[in-house]
């Protein structure tokens, strides 16, 4: 097992307009687009934000079995909640399956919550595919600066995001170390969820402790380097928008008012 | 042992420290000593001498419970100097993991220099200078998790020395290194010495203790020797009292000496293969 050697974040380099665009704007736009979500109210309209959606995608070159990979949890509950829907909505009846009755309304609404579900989750793996981590939390601290005004600690909480990733792979890196530890010693992963459950804990037991012990000498490090939170601190990265934004700008609003409008008129 | 005329830039004045839970146990019992600017210390001891306990009091990461502290004449008690007496005195640890602290390379190195308040295109020359210096300039949109040891600790060293101190304190910074990247980390500090930057050396490695000019030696927090490493090696009462041995260069010449061979001592390899070959 290599748990330390594991990708973190979904990043994928490249240099289209998603990638290019600010991370502020990114996220903001995610946020737009993900409340629009609510207001479309048809099928049309999401199937036009979901088509824009995997266009953007397919223009940054990510390669659609990568998409399918990490949209696959939310397609399982998306089928859930289609399914709920199709068998327990109630009216006019579709047919039959075995003993369950197929509703024709069920069909559509839970078509439409399950396509909506699929497109939210998307548009944040669209987010995280075409923007590093790093430019993430740098982002989001910016983005919540102002509400340190009102003594909010916006840049250690962007701080603690940039750590914990930072400190993921130092993690299983360690777990990796601790069960091949185990595992020398005869330690086994157990057989069944109790086995499996103490198996765990000689594991995590230790993982715990080097926690500690690595955070109280980072926190060491950070202040030998005269970390003192975010009084009087400035950034490394300047953040402008430019002409590449106000296009991203532009599109995403145009495929947001067409979600919205092609979903009222159509009335699907 | 302080050769310069200048006033020391750091100065410990009958220094006892205790952590808590440990009683009456003192790491340090009581230290007093003077390094002058620019000078090359190297701290040796065995484990729980208080080597680490010094290099972590000499920029008021911790504090005395007695005695005092003096960096450039500022004591590291008064909260007020913590800042100058940081940027005075950087710090080298001995694990990279626990002292990368951003998602990659160049954000890493540019922590420090963001925590000062430089504006950008500053911290942007200096993190690229310092980075092209420690041969990480390459890698400054890596993440940490995919470099080697010997990387990390070249970045960290990166962005130590990015904000210009004048002090650097390293606590067994190659202890976690192959002995490639150890040798190539050892060259790098000495290079910033031969710059001006006062360095002051923990370690476990009598060979890199050997090549210094000034070595200190703790046993159960007490100074045992402040000297030439020269006189410290060839002193068997002192080697027992503190628990160290002599770098591999002296061991053989002793044995080579036992032998009929050449009976003066060699600290390092070269002096060694000098004298056998003289």
């Amino acid at each position: 097992m290599q748990l330390g050697n594991a990708a973190i974040g979904q990043y994928l380099p490249g240099s289209s307009l998603l990638h290019r665009a600010d991370p502020r704007l990114k996220i903001t736009t995610l946020a737009i687009f993900a409340v629009a979500l609510f207001f479309v109210g048809g099928i049309a309209g999401l199937l036009v934000m979901g088509a824009g959606l995997l266009l953007a995608l397919a223009l940054a070159r990510v390669p659609s079995r990568l998409i399918f990979r990490s949209s696959r949890p939310v397609l399982l509950l998306a089928l859930i909640t289609f399914c709920f829907q199709l068998f327990l909505h109630g009216g006019a009846q579709l047919g039959h399956l075995g003993p369950l009755t197929l509703y024709r309304d069920g069909a559509r609404d839970g078509g439409f919550l399950a396509l909506r579900l699929v497109l939210l989750v998307l548009s944040g793996i669209t987010l995280s595919l075409t923007t590093p981590p790093v430019m993430l939390t740098d982002a989001l601290g910016r983005l919540m600066a102002p509400l340190s005004q009102v003594r909010f600690p916006a840049y250690e909480l962007a701080l603690m995001m940039t750590i914990a990733l930072r400190f993921i792979p130092a993690l299983l890196a360690e777990a990796d170390r601790i069960i091949l530890a185990q595992a020398a010693r005869g330690a086994g992963l157990g057989g069944g969820l109790t086995g499996r459950v103490r198996a765990l804990l000689p594991v995590l037991i230790p993982l715990f402790i080097l926690s500690f012990s690595n955070a109280d000498e980072l926190a060491q490090a950070m202040e030998s380097r005269c970390y003192r939170g975010g009084r009087g601190r400035t950034q490394r990265r300047r953040l402008a928008l430019g002409r590449v934004d106000a296009l991203f700008a532009l599109l995403a609003l145009l495929l947001v008012g067409a979600g919205i409008v092609i979903g009222r008129k159509s009335g699907f | 042992m302080t050769t310069q005329t200048q006033p020391p830039i750091i100065s410990l004045r009958q220094v006892i420290h205790r952590y808590p839970h440990s009683g009456q146990n003192a790491a340090l019992a009581g230290l007093t000593l003077d390094i002058g600017p620019g000078e090359f210390v190297a701290v040796a001891g065995a484990n729980g001498s208080g080597k680490s306990t010094l290099a972590r009091l000499l920029n008021g990461l911790l504090l005395p419970a007695a005695g005092e502290v003096l960096v450039d004449g500022a004591s590291t008690a008064r909260a007020e100097n913590l800042d100058r007496i940081r940027e005075t005195v950087g710090m080298v640890f001995q694990n990279p993991d626990s002292q990368i602290v951003a998602g990659s390379v160049g954000d890493d190195i540019a922590f420090g220099l963001e925590n000062l308040g430089l504006p950008p295109d500053e911290i942007e020359r200096r993190l690229r200078a310092a980075a092209e210096r420690f041969g990480v300039g390459e890698l400054l949109e890596k993440e940490p998790h995919w470099l080697s040891g010997g990387q990390k600790q070249r970045t960290v060293l990166a962005g130590v020395v990015a904000m210009a101190p004048r002090v650097l304190v390293l606590d067994e910074p190659t202890s976690m290194l192959d002995p490639r990247s150890q040798l190539e980390f050892h060259d790098l500090v000495r290079s910033l010495w031969h710059a001006g930057t006062t360095v002051v050396y923990v370690t476990h490695l009598m060979e890199e203790v050997a090549v210094a000019p000034r070595m200190l030696a703790l046993a159960d927090g007490a100074l045992a020797f402040d000297g030439a490493p020269r006189d410290f090696f060839t002193r068997d009462d002192l080697l027992k009292k503190t628990g160290l041995v002599p770098p591999l260069a002296m061991r053989l010449s002793r044995a080579l000496a036992a032998a009929g061979g050449p009976q003066e001592p060699a600290l390092t390899l070269e002096e060694l293969v000098e004298r056998v070959c003289a």
